[in-house]
């Protein structure tokens, strides 16, 4: 048993040293890990800020005020669990069977105890870190809203870890029991795929019941029936009824339920006690399954047609030269890669659910032009969200093939340019759809369409200049996950340059469009501050200049310097 | 072909590369050799402009490969060491996009197809990359590298898994690439065998500077072991790497 430990603390150590030793981000660049810690900070307390204010402001509610916080626990809670365990079941498949240095561990004469041991608490903490930080804001609000002492703090953290290690435990039971049936991989892909529509069909269900109503008295009925739906604190043998008695209990200084508390621990220490029963029996054979599993997918098994047509593809790319090249390869990369094409998923949903905000707020009878207004800011910001994830990776995406790029007799000039236009056009059209199918929407006049298109193209192209040019003078070629591209301090600086250009050039977009507004309404009539106009109008065009070559011009000065 | 000038490069405090002289004519198939950190690979990467030189430079067939690095590059195929390749391409797909890179407009299709089927792989170049062997990845990139009809190959460490079979292939490939085509291979390895066979001069690095050229034969001699020396003792000379002798296990009877 203490050689079992002793051995489980040995493995746990390439992670410890990565997270701690001379190599780590403490250790390398102790002033950028301080800045991305504070940042951090400041996040959580906005979140435990926000939190406390709508506690509060649930409390106020007459007659089901205390209510509601319990019911929203309740559902935090259920839904906190549900996330963890999907997101636990994925991170198991790369840290039980897909990960580079299963080959070395499993060659050596490690026991498989210790070894899925060690591999389960990396998936505790890969899958559960941000739930942690997010989650433990949210509940130090309920905290302070109910007034509690140190003990609700103590049971909070050993709650919340007890309901770490469940889903942890369900979720490598569950990829060790797929991938001893089918490819480790496949089924990574496939419960993916599942993850991302039900998360779809769930928020498009959320927004159609618009919660933004819960604090209107008058249509509370309709949000009650909703909450009703998670019928939680009525499930017996939910871990999440559990833990929220004991931390309601604590909350209100009440007595600890005793039956609960041995209930999750014992439930849990039970489900991890089964996972190490099934897990190391299944480790070595299911690693095996996962390695004959690799080469599954095999286009030759594509119909002929298929086939013919990808030949005829790429023989008109190369006769069009680098783009058409770049574009059809980044296209068959980006559509066979389920972690790629799946957010195409989410951008349609978050697509439907931007014109649909539209729709409501029109109900509410606001007045078309400050809807126009703030269809732009919003529009803006949607464009920067959706370029952190697709643009700003474009270049770092080309990952550790990228010296075939550099080895080849392009410029690379040539090479930004391609993939800014590769990333420009898609954006541009869904751009100018949502641009004109919110501006139908709101009921806009043609003329205020139309320089409501212009406006968001210019935001659009300054936006994915801005992000092909960062990418490439912050590229992360090692960085083997797409979605981890952006996590990254130059993926923050896009966010935030891009947010900063976003506003100030609507800002000075503002006094124009009020004149065009003007003269619409009235006629032309003498300016009031001619200045005004002349000021806004010279910032909006070299704003734009400088966003179009800056960001390019230095991406490919540091892309230059960079060695692959 | 080749003509590097007082190369130089440091990483930080480390030299890598410390001011190199070397020309390798057209038509010659140049060995690079040295022990491991030596500064081949640093070398490599400069000549293909992967690498920028602290000073110095590389110029190839008159080109500065970093002044004119599209005209110099044009005229270079590289094989680095470690293939790394587009996972979810599959063979022929890659050698499509390689060839757009390269502006290989005329008969790409064919050429890839011949080059597919020259380097064993015509029957798997519908399946992805991510399916392939280290082997079988090496040989894509090899053809990838002479699909644009090369004048000179730099090639780090060509031999690394590949079988026997592709191992023999290739160094048949490199000498009539260099007798019958005119052009120049360039490439380091660390299997001395191979660097006798095939190369016509070779060079040793050590801690960034040269330290011998010449023909396996003038080597030979210059580190004094003889026309029947072994090349393991001769290149443990040049280098000064040889183990001491009390270090070493006693022969067995």
């Amino acid at each position: 048993m203490i050689a079992d430990l002793k051995i489980w603390w040995l493995l746990l150590w390439p992670k410890r040293a990565g997270l701690l030793g001379p190599r780590s981000g403490w250790g390398r660049q102790p002033l950028r890990t301080l800045v991305f810690a504070l940042l951090g900070v400041l996040c959580a307390v906005g979140i435990e800020r926000l939190s406390a204010w709508f506690l509060g402001k649930c409390l106020e509610v007459e007659l089901v005020g205390q209510f509601i916080p319990r019911k929203l626990m309740s559902l935090l809670l259920l839904v906190l669990l549900a996330v963890l365990l999907v997101s636990a079941t994925i991170s198991a498949f790369s840290t039980l069977f897909l990960s580079d240095d299963l080959a070395l561990l499993v060659s050596s004469p490690v026991p498989a105890g210790p070894l899925f041991f060690a591999r389960l608490l990396e998936t505790m903490v890969h899958s559960s870190w941000m739930v942690f930080f997010f989650g433990i804001p949210v509940f130090i609000a309920y905290g302070e809203v109910y007034h509690s002492g140190p003990a609700f703090y103590g049971w909070m953290l050993l709650v919340l870890l007890l309901l770490i290690a469940l889903p942890a435990g369900a979720g490598c039971i569950v990829a060790s029991l797929l991938t001893r049936l089918f490819s480790a991989r496949r089924s990574r892909d496939l419960l993916m795929i599942l993850v991302v529509v039900g998360f779809v069909l769930l928020y498009l269900l959320i927004r159609a019941l618009r919660p933004e109503q819960l604090l209107d008295e008058e249509s509370f009925g309709g949000m009650m029936n909703f909450l009703e739906m998670f019928r939680t604190p009525d499930a017996t043998f939910m871990p999440t009824r559990w833990a929220a008695e004991i931390l309601f209990a604590g909350l209100l200084d009440r007595p600890l339920p005793g039956a609960e508390l041995a209930a999750l621990a014992s439930s849990t220490a039970a489900l991890l006690a089964l996972a190490g029963w099934i897990g190391s029996s299944l480790l070595l054979p299911a690693y095996s399954r996962a390695q004959e599993g690799r080469s599954r997918l095999r286009p030759d098994r594509q119909r002929p047609r298929r086939r013919w047509l990808g030949r005829w593809l790429d023989d008109r790319a190369r006769r069009r030269g680098l783009g058409a090249s770049l574009l059809v390869k980044d296209l068959r990369v980006f559509l066979r890669d389920p972690n790629q094409w799946l957010q195409l998923v989410l951008l349609a949903a978050l697509a439907a659910v931007y014109v649909l905000n539209f729709v409501y707020l029109k109900a509410a009878n606001f007045s078309w032009f400050v809807l126009y207004t703030a269809n732009h800011v919003l529009m803006g910001l949607v464009i920067a969200g959706i370029s952190v994830r697709f643009v700003f990776p474009a270049v770092s995406l080309e990952g550790r093939s990228w010296w075939i790029v550099r080895a080849a007799p392009v410029r690379l000039e040539q090479f930004l340019h391609a993939k800014l236009l590769i990333h420009l056009l898609p954006l541009q059209l869904l751009a100018v759809t949502l641009a004109a199918t919110s501006c139908l929407v709101i009921g806009v006049p043609l003329f205020f369409t139309v320089l409501s298109v212009a406006l968001v193209m210019a935001i659009t192209l300054g936006v994915c200049t801005l992000g092909v040019g960062l990418g490439a003078a912050r590229p992360r070629f090692r960085v083997d996950n797409p979605a981890k591209i952006p996590t990254g301090s130059g993926g923050i600086l896009f966010m935030l340059l891009s947010l900063g250009y976003v506003l100030t050039f609507l800002l000075a977009s503002v006094y124009p469009t009020f004149v065009l507004r003007r003269w619409s309404r009235f006629g032309h009539r003498p300016l009031p501050r001619p200045g005004w106009l002349a000021l806004s109008v010279l910032v909006m065009v070299v704003e734009l200049l400088l966003i179009s070559w800056l960001p390019m011009w230095l991406g490919r000065r540091r892309l230059e310097r960079h060695e692959p | 072909m080749i003509r590097i000038e007082k190369l130089h490069k440091r990483y930080g405090r480390l030299v890598a590369v410390d001011h190199i002289d070397l020309e390798v004519s057209a038509g010659e198939v140049f060995g690079f050799l040295g022990p491991n950190g030596a500064g081949k690979t640093t070398t490599m990467k400069i000549m293909v402009g992967l690498a920028r030189p602290t000073s110095g430079r590389v110029l190839v067939a008159g080109h500065d490969v970093h002044r004119q690095p599209v005209a110099a590059k044009a005229l270079i195929g590289y094989i680095p060491d470690r293939p790394f390749i587009y996972e979810k391409l599959t063979g022929r797909e890659f050698l499509a996009f390689v060839a757009g890179l390269y502006g290989q407009e005329k008969d790409a299709a064919g050429e890839a197809h011949r080059l597919l089927e020259l380097f064993q792989l015509a029957e798997r170049s519908e399946e992805l990359v991510e399916t392939y062997s280290h082997g079988m990845r090496q040989r894509l990139v090899m053809a990838a590298a002479m699909l644009h009809r090369p004048r000179l190959l730099v090639v780090d460490e060509p031999m690394v898994g590949l079988d026997p079979r592709g191992a023999e292939l290739v160094k048949s490939l490199f000498r009539s690439f260099a007798r019958e085509q005119g052009g120049t291979v360039f490439l380091s390895t660390h299997t001395l065998e191979v660097a006798e066979q095939v190369c016509d001069r070779v060079a040793i690095i050590n801690h960034g500077r040269l330290v011998a050229r010449g023909s396996m034969a003038e080597l030979r001699r210059l580190a004094g072991s003889g026309e029947a020396g072994g090349l393991q003792e001769m290149f443990l000379r040049l280098t000064e790497e040889r183990p001491p002798a009390a270090s070493l296990p006693p022969e067995s009877t």
